[in-house]
This record gives C-alpha cells, sequence and structure tokens, in this order.
C-alpha cells in the first residue's frame, strides 16, 4: 500500500514566532517546487490568518498549544487542513468575519478583526470539526481561480 | 525590528529594513515607528519597499503607527509589493492610506 506525501506537513507550537517560522518554511518549500504558479502569496496571506487565529484565540494562555498543518495541490486548487489541541470555536461555529468599517474619523479606524473576512473571501469550502479526540480541524479550499 | 529614517525638507521617509511585518513583531514595529517618527514635522511616508509580506497584525500595526502620529501628519505608503497589497486592498485599508508605488512618486506627490 502506498501513501501519497501530502504537499505540506508542518507541525508547530502555537506561538506567534513558530507561526512565522511556519511560513517561512512553507514559502522556501513552494518556491523549491515547481508550484509557482499555484497561487503561494494567497496562500500565506489566508494561513498566516488561520495560523494567528489559533494561537490568538484557541490558544489563548496556553504554553502546550500544539498546531498540524497539511495541504495538498490538486487539479489547480489547495486543499488544506489545519489542527490544533486549543479550545473549540465559539458555539462551534466559523465567525463570520464581517468587514470592519474604515470609513471612520482617524481615531476610530481599527487596527484587528480582518482575519476571518480575509479567510472568507480568500477561501472557499471552509468546514470546521471538533474531533472526537478534543482537537479542533478547520478545513477549506482555494481553488486558482478565485481573484 | 530594523527601521530607520531620514528626513527631506519638512518630510520624514521611514524605511522598514524587515522581510515580515506580521504578529510576532507588530508590538515592536509600534514601538519603533513611535521612535522614529517623534521629530515628524510634517508628512510621514513609509516605505515597505524591503517588505514581503504582512498579516493582519502588520496591518493593525501601521494603522497604530498613523493614529500615534495623530491627525498633524499624514502617514503615507510606498513601495508595497503585490501580496501587501492584496492585504491593504481586502482590508480596504486603500482607501485610508495614500499609496505610492516607489519612494520617488511618494517624494514627487
Amino acid at each position: 500500500m502506498i501513501s501519497t506525501n501530502p504537499d505540506i506537513h508542518i507541525e508547530l507550537e502555537g506561538t506567534p514566532e513558530e507561526v512565522r517560522l511556519a511560513l517561512e518554511t512553507l514559502r522556501t518549500r513552494l518556491t523549491e517546487r515547481p508550484l509557482e504558479a499555484c497561487n503561494a502569496g494567497t496562500l500565506e496571506i489566508v494561513l498566516a490568518e488561520v495560523l494567528n487565529n489559533v494561537v490568538e484565540h484557541a490558544l489563548a494562555g496556553r504554553s502546550d498549544g500544539l498546531i498540524a498543518l497539511t495541504g495538498n495541490y490538486d487539479k489547480c486548487c489547495w486543499h488544506l487542513k489545519v489542527r490544533d489541541n486549543g479550545a473549540r470555536m465559539p458555539e462551534d461555529q466559523i465567525p463570520a468575519g464581517h468587514a470592519p468599517q474604515v470609513e471612520t474619523e482617524l481615531m476610530d479606524l481599527p487596527e484587528g478583526g480582518f482575519g476571518w473576512m480575509m479567510v472568507r473571501t480568500l477561501a472557499c469550502d471552509i468546514n470546521y470539526d471538533r474531533a472526537a479526540d478534543g482537537w479542533n480541524v478547520l478545513t477549506f479550499a482555494l481553488p486558482d481561480d478565485k481573484p | 525590528m530594523n527601521l530607520t529614517s531620514k528626513t527631506e525638507g519638512s518630510l520624514l521617509i521611514v524605511s522598514v529594513h524587515e522581510a515580515r511585518i506580521d504578529a510576532s513583531v507588530a508590538i515592536q514595529f509600534k514601538d519603533r515607528m513611535r521612535e522614529e517618527t517623534e521629530s515628524a514635522t510634517g508628512r510621514v511616508v513609509l516605505d515597505l519597499s524591503e517588505v514581503d509580506f504582512i498579516d493582519s497584525s502588520g496591518l493593525g500595526a501601521i494603522v497604530a503607527a498613523m493614529k500615534q502620529l495623530g491627525s498633524k501628519h499624514r502617514l503615507d505608503l510606498s513601495g508595497l509589493n503585490e501580496n501587501v497589497d492584496k492585504v491593504f486592498r481586502l482590508t480596504r485599508m486603500d482607501t485610508v492610506f495614500a499609496i505610492h508605488p516607489t519612494l520617488e512618486v511618494a517624494l514627487a506627490s
């Protein structure tokens, strides 16, 4: 039985520094391989937001947080899975990701709250599950033709 | 967080010598921006031409940097690569900042 290696498999601890390292590793791997045309920039933006959300919310206040990222590229589309051992999503729902209002006075401009809006804009088929082993599982796709 | 600044007349140019402005450095970026822009007397241009990648925390830190400058000093941006520009467009922050393709264009405007 031959099992195909996923194109991406990265495990990291749930800290901002490890997220940066994971994204740098991913970028190096994508430029080493003939995957240049596969939306690497958008992939990095979406993964940064997803991983930062895990670190800042699911794993907030934890020092034993773990994240496992797997992904493969098939038929002009990335299929990603991000698992973590943190707290479940509020009400087991992916946040709505409404766009923060930017037509405001200078001092009222938003400095955050963009993450899920960016993920929802760039990714599709986003699905969240709380697995039986107590890990969060988020899956999503990034087709090349989505702007 | 390596930032340098220089003045051109009443203009202050702050250059970011980092490949990434992300969640792991957002607070340092904001603090370094405060130090570099303390002496600003007019418009400030933040040159991002060496920056490969920003996430929403990095974007938030740039917004925070503009707020701490106050309403007396404009903060313009220059030298955004395609991915950095995409983050500004997605969040509609491209409507908040004046964004120049290069530092030279920013200086001439």
